[in-house]
C-alpha cells in the first residue's frame, strides 16, 4: 500500500518504521529539518520537507486528485495541521485518513470526525487515561490493555512467592479453577518470554499475561498475589496537563467516594483545573516537594500517577513516590526507550501514549477490514486482535486443533452469542464468532490467513 | 563496526561478480578459444572466496549496517570486485603481471577505460567481453545492482546506496530503496538495449555492438578494437555513440522521469542545462579552432570529431575517434579541463560532477554578495532548491580533496620518472575515470609502459574517483577502524 505519514515525531517515526518494515511504500512529511534528516537516514522511506497542512507540500508527497495513495496518517503535535492534512487528502481521493487529535474536544463526540470527513480520529490521551484507570483498578496488574470494548482485557500479573499457583502445570489450571474464564497467553521469566504450553509449570516471579474478563481480573489478582485488591481510596496525580485532567475527570465519574488529589506547579493552570473538576482537590506545588507529598498523605495513597510533560520528571517522581510509600506508581513516558525501565527502577507501570496511538494507527493500516481492537504489547513484541469470523472463512466448522496454527499463535477467547469462553483444541469455530487472537508480531498476518480474515 | 554483516554483504557481492563471468565464458565456449579454462578457474575461485566470507558472517543481521559499515562495505566490495575481476586476465596470461591485471579490472569496474593491452584484437573474445562487462556492472554500480536484486538489504541498503551513487545529494525516486535501485537499473538496461539495436542496424556485429554499448552507457571506454571507435570511420556509429554517451552523462533520475512522460523536470533541471550548454559551447569552440587551424576541411567533419571527443571526455567515457594529441594545445587544454568537470550527478560518468561545480560557483557568488551587503541573508539555490550549508561545505572540501589527491598523484608519478604532461593528464584521467590522457598516455597509446607501482597508484585513484573520494579515504582514516 502507499501510505503518507504527516509528522515525523515519536509517533510518526514509529508508525513509518513499522509500516515500511512491513513492505508498504511510505512517504513522511516533516517540517523540522532535524527530524526529517533522522527519518531520512534511518528509515527506508521518502521524506518531504514542509508543513503538512499545505497543499503544495502534500502534492510533493503524492497527494494529488486521483492519486493512488491508500492511507494518510496525520500525527503531528498540532491538531490544526492534522485536520487540514486529512481534509486535503480526503478531497484528493485518499481512501482512508487517520488523524491524531490532542485536543480532547475533537474526540468527545464522534460527529466531529465525521463532519470533517476523517475516518478515524484518535486521541492518545484518552486511551492512555483509560489504561491508567485500569491499572489503578486492578492494582497488582503491571500492564493492561482493553479488549471487547472494555468487557475483557489483557492483564499482566507477577506470581508472588506464596501464591498457590507456584509449581502448578498450566494444563491443571482448568481443573483447579473451573469457574475462571481466563487464559495465560505469555509468560515472562527472568527476562525471556515463553509462549506457554500445557506441561509448563508456573514459578514464583513469573510475569503472566492473562486474557480474562474485567470482573474476574480482581479474583485473578487474589490467586497470583495472595492479597485482596482493596478498593481505591486515594489517588494522587502529578501534572495537570491534558492527560492528568483526563485521568482525574474519569476517576471522578467512575468512583464516587474516591479521594483524588492533583498537583501542578502552575498557578493559572491549577485555577482553571479547579474550575473544571468537581471533586478533585487541586494543589499548587512541586511534585518533588517531600513535605507537600507527606502532607497530602502519600503513604496512604493507593495510586500515584505522574503525568507531567516530561518523561524524566515522571519517572523520577514515580520513584520518589514509591519511596515515600505510595502503593502503586504509574509514570507516563512518551519515549519508546523508557518503556523497559520498569525492570531497573522501582516504578510499577510505565504507560506510553505514543505507542497507544501508534497501535491504533497500525491496526487501521494493517487490517482495514478487521473489526476489533488491536493491542500491541510492545514490551514482548506481541499483538492481540479481535476479529469476527466471516461466513466464508476456511476455518468455519473446523476444530482449532485441525487448523494447524504454528506455535506463537493462540486463540485466547471466543465470544459466541454474547458469551465469552476460553476455547480448547476440540472447540469448533463457527461463523460469526468473535475471536481474540494472540500472536507474536511476525505471525499475526499468518493467523489472519488461517482464519480467513483479510 | 559490525564485521560479520560486512563479510556477509561482501560475500554476496563476490558471488554476483563471480557468477557474471558465466557470460564471457559463453563467448569463449562458442569460439572454442583457450580462455574458457581461465574463466572456469576464476569463477570457482570467486565462489570459494564468497563461501568463506559467508561462513564468517553467517549469523549477521542485515539491519546492522550502520553509517560506518556502509562506507566500508562499499569500498571493500569495489576492491574485491576488482580483485576477482582481475583473475581471468591474469590466469589466461593475457596480462602477465598481477598489477596489470588488477589495473585493467579496476579500470573496467570504475568505468575508466584505461588499458594496459597493446594489441587488443589479438586477445580472445571471452576476455574482451569480460573487460566490457565489468564496465557495464560498474557503471550503474554493483551495489545498486545487488540492492535491486536482493530484497533483504532493506534499511541498511540506504547507507550503501548513499556511499555508491555519485553526486553530493543522492536522490530516491520511490519510497523503497530496492525499487529505486530496480528502476535505475531498468533505465540503464533500456539505454543499453536501445544503443545495441541502433548499432546492429548500422551493420556492426553483435559482439562489437554489445561491447561498445557497454563502454558507452557505463561511460567506460573499453573498445575491442585497437583504434577504438575511430577504426570504423563511420559517421553513423560516431553520432550514435556520441548521443548515447551524452545521454549516459545525465542524471538517471531525470531519465526515469522522462520515460514516465514527465518532460518538465529535465527542461528545468539546472544541472542538465549547464551540462548541455558546456557541451555545446565546447563543441563550437573546438570545431572553430580545428577549422581555423586547418585540422579538418569541412564543417561537418570538424563538428563530428569535436563533438565525439568533447562528449567522450566530459562524460568521462574515453572512446576516441581522433588522436587529439595532434590537435592545437588550446583545444587540448579545454579537454583536460573537461576531465575535471565530469558529467552530471547520478549519472554513470565520473569527474567532479557538474552539480558540484554549480553549487560551488553559486556559493562563491553568494560570498561576493555578502561582502557587498554584510547584513544580507543569502541562500544558495540550485534548481529552485536551497542547498544546505552542510552540503555546501562538503562540496567545498570535496574540491579541495580532489585537487590535493591530484597533486599528490602527480608528485608520485613524476617521482617514478614519468614526464609532467603524461603524469598530470594520467592522474586527472584516472581520478576522473576518463581513461586516455595526453603525452605518453594519449588516446592512441596505452598504460602498459607505466611502472608497476604506478599501475597500483592509478588503480587506487580510479577507485577513489568512482566512489568520490570520501568513501575510499575513510579506509585510511584511523577512526573508521576504531570500535
Amino acid at each position: 500500500m502507499k501510505i503518507v505519514v504527516v509528522g515525523g515525531g515519536e509517533v510518526g517515526y514509529s508508525v513509518a518504521e513499522t509500516l515500511s518494515e512491513e513492505g508498504h511504500d511510505v512517504t513522511v512529511v516533516e517540517e523540522n529539518e532535524e527530524r526529517a534528516a533522522r527519518v531520512d537516514s534511518e528509515l527506508d522511506v521518502i521524506t518531504v520537507r514542509g508543513n503538512g497542512a499545505r497543499p503544495q507540500v502534500l502534492e510533493e508527497a503524492g497527494i494529488v486528485p486521483g492519486c493512488d495513495v491508500d492511507i494518510l496518517v496525520a500525527c503531528t503535535d498540532h491538531d490544526e495541521v492534522n485536520i487540514l492534512a486529512c481534509w486535503i487528502a480526503k478531497r484528493a481521493g485518499v481512501k482512508r485518513v487517520i488523524s491524531r487529535a490532542r485536543g480532547l474536544e475533537f474526540t468527545d463526540s464522534p460527529t466531529w470526525a465525521k463532519d470533517l470527513g476523517i475516518d478515524v480520529m484518535n486521541s492518545p490521551e484518552r486511551s492512555v487515561a483509560r489504561e491508567i484507570l485500569e491499572l489503578l483498578f486492578v492494582s497488582s496488574a503491571v500492564h493492561t490493555a482493553e479488549l471487547l470494548d472494555g468487557r475483557s482485557g489483557i492483564y499482566a500479573f507477577r506470581v508472588a512467592q506464596n501464591s498457590s499457583l507456584v509449581g502448578v502445570a498450566l494444563k491443571e489450571l482448568r481443573t483447579l479453577y473451573p469457574h475462571f474464564v481466563a487464559i495465560i497467553v505469555y509468560i515472562e521469566r527472568n527476562g525471556t518470554g515463553y509462549i506457554p504450553f500445557g506441561d509448563m509449570k508456573i514459578e514464583a516471579g513469573d510475569l503472566c499475561y492473562i486474557v480474562t474478563s474485567r470482573e474476574q481480573a480482581w479474583k485473578m489478582e487474589e490467586i497470583y498475589q495472595m492479597k485482596k485488591s482493596r478498593p481505591l481510596k486515594r489517588v494522587i496525580i502529578i501534572g495537570g496537563g491534558k492527560l492528568g485532567f483526563q485521568v482525574a475527570w474519569k476517576l471522578e465519574n467512575q468512583f464516587r467516594n474516591l479521594d483524588i488529589r492533583l498537583i501542578d506547579h502552575n498557578r493559572e493552570k491549577c485555577e482553571r483545573l479547579a474550575g473544571e473538576l468537581k471533586r478533585t482537590l487541586v494543589l499548587c506545588g512541586d511534585g518533588a516537594d517531600e513535605n507537600l507529598l507527606r502532607q497530602e498523605g502519600i503513604e496512604e495513597a493507593d495510586g500515584l500517577v505522574c503525568a507531567t510533560e516530561s518523561d524524566e520528571t515522571n519517572l523520577l517522581f514515580a520513584v520518589i513516590g514509591k519511596a515515600l510509600g505510595a502503593r502503586k506508581t504509574i509514570a507516563v513516558a512518551r519515549r519508546k526507550i523508557y518503556m523497559k525501565l520498569d525492570n531497573y527502577m522501582s516504578v510499577d507501570s510505565i504507560v506510553n501514549p505514543n505507542s497507544a496511538l501508534a497501535s491504533v494507527i497500525l491496526r487501521y493500516a494493517r487490517y482495514p477490514s478487521g473489526s476489533g481492537v488491536l493491542s500491541i504489547i510492545e514490551k514482548i513484541d506481541a499483538e492481540m486482535l479481535e476479529v469476527t469470523i466471516p461466513d466464508r472463512s476456511p476455518a468455519v466448522g473446523r476444530t482449532i486443533m485441525s487448523l494447524g496454527l504454528p506455535k506463537g499463535i493462540l486463540i485466547a477467547l471466543i465470544v459466541r452469542r454474547g458469551d465469552a469462553f476460553v476455547p480448547v483444541g476440540a472447540t469448533v469455530i463457527q461463523k460469526g464468532d468473535k475471536v481474540i487472537v494472540f500472536a507474536t508480531s511476525d505471525l499475526m498476518s499468518e493467523a489472519m490467513d488461517s482464519l480467513g480474515v483479510n | 563496526m559490525h564485521l560479520p554483516v560486512i563479510f556477509k554483504v561482501l560475500s554476496l557481492l563476490s558471488a554476483i561478480v563471480s557468477l557474471s563471468m558465466v557470460l564471457p565464458l559463453g563467448w569463449s565456449l562458442w569460439d572454442g578459444s583457450s580462455d574458457g579454462k581461465a574463466f572456469l578457474l576464476s569463477i570457482s575461485a570467486g565462489l570459494i572466496f564468497s563461501a568463506v566470507l559467508f561462513m564468517a558472517g553467517k549469523n549477521a543481521d542485515y539491519n546492522d549496517i550502520g553509517v560506518k559499515d556502509g562506507f566500508l562495505v562499499v569500498s571493500l566490495s569495489w576492491i574485491f570486485a576488482s580483485l576477482i575481476g582481475a583473475l581471468p586476465f591474469y590466469i589466461s596470461g593475457t596480462i602477465p603481471t598481477f598489477a596489470g591485471a588488477f589495473f585493467e579490472s579496476a579500470s573496467g569496474f570504475t568505468t575508466t577505460g584505461a588499458s594496459v593491452l597493446s594489441d587488443i584484437e589479438a586477445v580472445p573474445r571471452g576476455i574482451l567481453f569480460w573487460r566490457s562487462l565489468t564496465h557495464w556492472l560498474g557503471g550503474m554500480g554493483i551495489i545498486v545492482l545487488s540492492l535491486a536484486i536482493l530484497p533483504f538489504l532493506g534499511v541498511g541498503g540506504m547507507e550503501l546506496f548513499k556511499a555508491e551513487v555519485p553526486g553530493p545529494i543522492p536522490e530516491k525516486i520511490t519510497p523503497r530503496i530496492q525499487q529505486t535501485a530496480l528502476y535505475l537499473w531498468g533505465v540503464y538496461a533500456f539505454l543499453t538495449v536501445a544503443e545495441t539495436v541502433l548499432l546492429l542496424l548500422g551493420g556492426m556485429n553483435l559482439f562489437e555492438s554489445l561491447t561498445h554499448t557497454f563502454g558507452t552507457v557505463a561511460t567506460g571506454g573499453f573498445s575491442p578494437l585497437n583504434r577504438s571507435v575511430g577504426q570504423y570511420g563511420s559517421a553513423y556509429f560516431d553520432w550514435i555513440i556520441t548521443v548515447f554517451m551524452f545521454l549516459s552523462g545525465i542524471n538517471f533520475v531525470l531519465h526515469y522521469r522522462l520515460l514516465r512522460g514527465h518532460f518538465r523536470p529535465l527542461a528545468r533541471d539546472d544541472e542538465f542545462r549547464t551540462y548541455l550548454w558546456i557541451v555545446l559551447f565546447c563543441i563550437a569552440v573546438i570545431s572553430a579552432d580545428l577549422l581555423f587551424r586547418g585540422n579538418y576541411d569541412s564543417i561537418a567533419e570538424a563538428l563530428r570529431y569535436s563533438a565525439f571527443q568533447v562528449v567522450s571526455i566530459i562524460t568521462t567515457t574515453g572512446f576516441a575517434t581522433a588522436d587529439f594529441e595532434l590537435w592545437p594545445s588550446f583545444t587540448q587544454l579545454i579537454l583536460l579541463l573537461l576531465m575535471f568537470a565530469g558529467a552530471c550527478a547520478g549519472s554513470t560518468g565520473g569527474g567532479m560532477k557538474i552539480l558540484r561545480l554549480l553549487i560551488l560557483s553559486r556559493h562563491t557568488r553568494a560570498e561576493l554578495k555578502r561582502v557587498l551587503h554584510p547584513h544580507a541573508v543569502i541562500s544558495v539555490k540550485v534548481g529552485g532548491k536551497v542547498i544546505d550549508t552542510r552540503i555546501q561545505s562538503s562540496v567545498t572540501s570535496f574540491l579541495i580533496l580532489y585537487v590535493a589527491v591530484f597533486i599528490a598523484g602527480v608528485f608520485f608519478m613524476t617521482s617514478l620518472g614519468m614526464d609532467m604532461e603524461s603524469a598530470m593528464s594520467g592522474v586527472a584521467a584516472s581520478l576522473g575515470n576518463v581513461g586516455p590522457g595526453l603525452g605518453s598516455l594519449g588516446p592512441m597509446d596505452n598504460y602498459s609502459a607505466v611502472p608497476e607501482a604506478g599501475k597500483w597508484l592509478f588503480s587506487l585513484l580510479m577507485l577513489m574517483g568512482r566512489l568520490e573520494l570520501y568513501t575510499v579515504l575513510l579506509l585510511f582514516f584511523p577512526g573508521t577502524w576504531r570500535k
